[in-house]
């Protein structure tokens, strides 16, 4: 094993592993997908044109900010680009035939802000304008989904990293230390698993001021349980074994051994325990957002979409299933990742 | 005698076996009673079956753990007392090398920067200085420059257990427990790392605290001799008379144990006792730990504990029978 793999770190090894698990590469693909879409939102789904040529010379109307006149030549105010788009079947490439402007416009893919109300347009099924519908106030529901991937990736993220240090700091702290301090960690762990974590969030959310922030702060201080239990369970096992004891010979001091040596080789389970605890925020955000406890209103997202439809439900599907489907594609493309790198890490699979 | 490294006075370290708060508290004595002297320069060998605390002896020595009970002195001075800043010290002065030398290194690092690691905690010289002392040590280790790149599973266990000796002693240390660091090797290998153990004792003047169960070993190392049983030191001579006139009961037959050429050349105890085959089933009495399975036990042995005495000089036995 050693001659054929050769010098390879365990990054190396875990990685040519999940390579090799086609499920898993499927779920990292639509991972990096949507994360694509989250970072590119406002280049794929914006009311202005990326890029101008009008009266032979080029403009970002895109780049500019709002109120902000464009060069004094051509002076159109941000709003009038919106008015070309309603002229024609919008593609992303535009001749423009305009009384003085002649000259052709690149469109976002998807030319509506996801703020953009177009009230001929209420409830409008999927169709070549407005691929994926419009919503109840003739917003595009495409738009809005690739703003909203915004809102699921970042609370995901940023509540799990949350989690994540809260977690390692002391689930490490308790596996390490032992005696008292452990029972402490452990106690405060299982006091929070006993009360259900939706609810707490929803009694926590109801307290604050509606942000985005106070909903990554919450689920992040409610979801560390797993990823402490995981650290303390491999602090428990690396504490007993030499190396850790031999460093404590040569005068290492506590933070030392946890941080540079302990953590390191405890990293593996808490990664994974990451990628599914992302999976589980991002429903949480989306089922908060479902009940109306979410981001506030002019910030789209998916669970926000949901929400609008269940007064429709009975002819709009496209408000349920294209919001839902993504929230779905997420959580299972998390999900196989997590388990594809769980798989990947298996020190059984090692010998 | 003031050439003492370690001396022990009456150490002892117990586990509590089961914690609950309704079951009854019951404790398993891993070191009992131990007091030792290991002088300046000398391999100290401690020989006894597993289980019987060697190993936990080496680790009270170096307050790897606290004992129950009793005290360590380290050049006179009392281990339990030291502030942080003599503990540092102390942690330079004294070092281990463990019997698996893959449990024993940090598996996501490479072992040049293991080896490096004592210089960085104790904040050893500049990043080039510390590389030569980190060059020096594993030439003479026999480790080649392109082996200190390598993670400890790309190397073979002989060179795994080279990196943790030259981990050991970047930091020259004066005092090093061996915790049996031959167990986990091939014979050949063994060969190998005995005669770089007896080397760098030379170079270094170190002194030895070799914990062994393989009496040839230790027979071929060692200067003093210590036995070990359940905790006790239960006999303790230099060694050649250790060898030549065995006290103890236990000591025979463990000296008994070592296979010979030839049945022949067995000589000392004649049998050995069905008794004392059965180690682990017998409770262990009140008085003397070893009379459940003494072939030459007394009346009195199941209540009065024995204290060691020196019955030739520098030969101390814990038997009331001799």
């Amino acid at each position: 094993m050693a001659m054929k793999v050769g010098r390879r770190s365990y990054w190396g090894m875990v990685w040519s592993r999940f390579r090799r698990n086609p499920m898993a590469m499927v779920g990292l693909f639509i991972t990096c997908f949507f994360w694509a879409v989250a970072i590119f939102a406002p280049l794929l789904a914006n009311d202005r044109p990326i890029i101008a040529h009008v009266n032979g010379s080029f403009m970002f109307p895109l780049f500019y900010s709002k109120g902000e006149t464009i060069k004094s030549d051509s002076s159109i105010s941000l709003d009038r680009w919106k008015s070309f788009r309603q002229y024609k079947a919008i593609s992303p490439f535009q001749r423009l035939n305009e009384k003085e402007l002649s000259g052709w416009i690149i469109w976002p893919i998807v030319p509506y802000s996801p703020t953009e109300h177009d009230l001929m347009e209420i409830l409008s099924p999927p169709s070549s304008k407005h691929w994926f519908g419009t919503d109840d106030r003739g917003r595009d529901v495409l738009s809005r989904m690739i703003y909203g991937s915004r809102v699921s990736l970042s609370v995901g993220v940023v509540a799990v990293g949350i989690a994540t240090v809260v977690g390692i700091i002391l689930g490490g702290i308790g596996g390490y230390f032992g005696g008292w301090v452990d029972a402490l960690v452990n106690r405060i762990i299982e006091i929070l698993l006993t009360i259900p974590t939706f609810f707490l969030i929803i009694a926590i959310i109801a307290f604050l001021p509606p942000s985005i922030y106070n909903i990554m702060v919450v689920i992040g201080l409610t979801g560390w349980t797993g990823i402490a239990r995981f650290v303390r369970a491999e602090f428990l096992k690396l504490k007993a074994m030499d190396f850790v004891m031999a460093l404590k010979a040569l005068g290492a001091s506590p933070v030392r051994i946890i941080f540079l040596h302990m953590l390191p080789n405890a990293m593996a389970p808490v990664l994974v325990a990451i990628v599914f605890g992302v999976a589980g925020a991002i429903l949480t955000e989306s089922g908060l957002s479902f009940l109306g406890f979410g981001v506030p209103p002019p910030t789209p997202s998916w669970g926000d979409i949901l929400s609008q439809s269940r007064d429709y439900v009975e002819f709009a599907w496209w408000l349920t299933v294209f919001p839902g489907s993504a929230i779905f594609l997420t959580i299972t493309a998390y999900n196989v990742v997590g388990e594809g790198l769980r798989d990947a890490m298996d020190p059984k699979l090692y010998r | 005698m003031n050439q003492d490294i370690i001396t022990t006075y009456r150490l002892s370290k117990s586990y509590e076996l089961s914690k609950g708060i309704f079951s009854k508290r019951s404790f398993i004595q891993a070191v009992n009673d131990v007091s030792i002297r290991i002088r300046k320069g000398e391999i100290c060998g401690v020989v006894g079956e597993s289980g019987c605390g060697k190993s936990t002896l080496g680790r009270l020595l170096l307050r790897l753990e606290e004992p129950t009970s009793g005290k360590v002195f380290f050049n006179g001075e009392d281990i339990s007392t030291f502030s942080n800043t003599s503990l540092r010290a102390f942690r330079r002065k004294t070092q281990i090398i463990f019997q698996d030398p893959y449990a024993s290194l940090n598996p996501r690092q490479p072992v040049g920067n293991a080896i490096e690691e004592g210089l960085l905690i104790h904040n050893i010289g500049t990043p080039v200085e510390r590389k030569e002392l980190v060059d020096e040590i594993s030439e003479i280790v026999g480790l080649s420059k392109e082996q200190l790149q390598l993670y400890p599973h790309e190397l073979s266990g002989g060179q795994r257990q080279r990196v943790c000796i030259a981990r050991a002693l970047i930091l020259r240390p004066e005092f090093v427990v061996c915790d049996e660091p031959l167990s986990a090797l091939d014979v050949s290998i063994q060969a190998q790392i005995i005669n770089l153990l007896l080397d760098l004792q030379e170079r270094y003047q170190l002194t030895y605290l070799f914990i062994s169960h393989d009496l040839s070993i230790v027979r071929h190392l060692a200067d003093r001799i210590m036995v070990m049983y359940l905790g006790y030191v239960v006999e303790e001579a230099p060694k050649e008379e250790l060898f030549s006139n065995p006290l103890h009961p236990y000591t025979q037959v463990l000296l008994s144990s070592i296979p010979v050429h030839h049945p022949s050349l067995r000589k000392g105890v004649k049998f050995v006792s069905k008794e004392l085959l059965r180690h682990g089933e017998i409770e262990p009495s009140r008085g003397c730990v070893f009379e459940p399975r003494c072939p030459i036990k007394q009346q009195r042995c199941k209540k009065d504990i024995p204290e060691p005495r020196e019955v030739f000089p520098y030969h101390y036995v814990r038997c009331i029978a001799i």
